[in-house]
């Protein structure tokens, strides 16, 4: 039975919108800090439900991720062997593997410091790109299954457009 | 007024609305999970035929230049299908019929992907290669469904002369350079990547703690 599917796409939705939001919210942040800074303004608001959009998909990503692989080694249709075999799936593995780290890391230092993680340029940099990171990582991976499935992906047209070869 | 770990910290009276929420999460996995029950030679087993489930047959057209035609082993023969009146997909999986009989150039063929030639959308008109492998009078079965229950389904003879050809596979190479290099990466990346934010941890958000 083919569980993989089950356990993969939901998380992918949520690391994929958790990264679009960083990205976004890290511009923001430095064209309005001072309004994000003071409480009660809309911008604060919006950026209290961002920050726990991105704690709570972290959460859900790393536990997500984990179920992914155990789910994907369990493929009846690809034996460890196979998996080995095939370029594709290498790299879905090695990044997968990177990923949960990286989520696994977001988890801790988030919970750790709370709303703080995005008081200063370095910390808010560098939090906000590896959520970016992770969310990247995590298309790219899920596309290969979609290729590995389907023979083509829709991220295929935008990496050819950009002239970039698949694994 | 006394602000708790974060300006926003969670209130314990919204313990309720998590519990809620992730009980929500866990019923649409259970509800996708009983759906692949619903269908287990749909994916990967190339099993299933698209009728199965797209019941409704008779709106969606199928045709093919051809529906009788002789072949002799080895050499390829090339069909033209057209699907109409709404079809999204064309499919020639190799568990219908005698498909597996044949080398198929292209399984599955999407509306509007590059292989349809059809510009129009609820149209494909694609050109599939088939190449006998063994002999006999074979059915070449195709499908074409669309995203509800519509689904129609074409059989194409085939009389097939000539001695049988064997398609052995050669298994992959396990033993290439790439392997090696991917099985030290294994440990090396996931390794690098622990200490890089390990550093991170400690300069830059111990500091804000």
């Amino acid at each position: 039975m083919a569980l993989h599917p089950v356990f993969v796409h939901f998380h992918t939705g949520i690391l994929a919108a958790a990264a679009a939001l960083a990205l976004i919210s890290l511009i923001l942040r430095f064209l309005f800090r001072d309004n994000i800074r003071t409480p009660g303004t809309r911008l604060a608001r919006l950026f209290h439900y961002i920050d726990v959009f991105i704690f709570i998909g972290s959460i859900i990503g790393f536990i997500g991720l984990i179920a992914g692989m155990i789910t994907g080694f369990m493929e009846p249709d690809y034996s460890l062997a196979t998996l080995e075999a095939l370029p594709a799936m290498r790299f879905k593995i090695l990044w997968s593997i990177v990923c949960v780290e990286i989520y696994l890391f977001l988890m801790v230092v988030r919970a750790r410091l709370g709303d703080r993680v995005w008081v200063g340029t370095a910390s808010s940099l560098i939090y906000g790109i590896l959520v970016i990171v992770g969310g990247v990582l995590i298309i790219i991976i899920a596309a290969l299954g979609g290729i590995a499935v389907y023979g083509e992906s829709i991220l295929s047209p935008i990496l050819d457009w950009l002239g970039l070869p698949w694994p | 007024m006394k602000l708790e770990k974060g300006a926003y910290g969670m209130k314990r009276n919204q313990l309720t609305k998590v519990v809620i929420a992730i009980g929500f999460l866990l019923l649409l996995v259970a509800t996708a999970a009983s759906s692949v029950r619903a269908t287990p030679g749909y994916s990967g087993g190339d099993v299933g035929e698209c009728g199965d489930c797209h019941e409704t047959s008779g709106t969606l057209t199928l045709a093919a230049n051809s529906t009788s035609l002789d072949a002799t082993t080895g050499d390829a023969f090339t069909l033209s299908l057209d699907a109409g009146n709404g079809a999204q997909w064309i499919a020639v999986l190799a568990g219908w019929a005698d498909n597996s009989q044949f080398s198929i150039s292209q399984k599955t063929i999407e509306d509007g992907s590059t292989n349809d030639t059809n510009a129009a959308s609820g149209a494909i008109s694609a050109e599939i290669t088939f190449t006998p492998l063994s002999p006999g009078t074979l059915t070449i079965r195709v499908w074409t469904a669309a995203g509800g229950d519509l689904g129609t389904s074409l059989d194409i003879t085939v009389t097939v002369t000539g001695q049988s050809i064997s398609t052995t596979t050669p298994p992959p190479d396990t033993q290439g350079e790439l392997l090696w290099t991917w099985r030290i990466m294994m440990i090396v990346l996931p390794v690098s990547v622990g200490v890089i934010l390990l550093i991170f941890g400690v300069t830059v958000f111990k500091r804000r703690s």
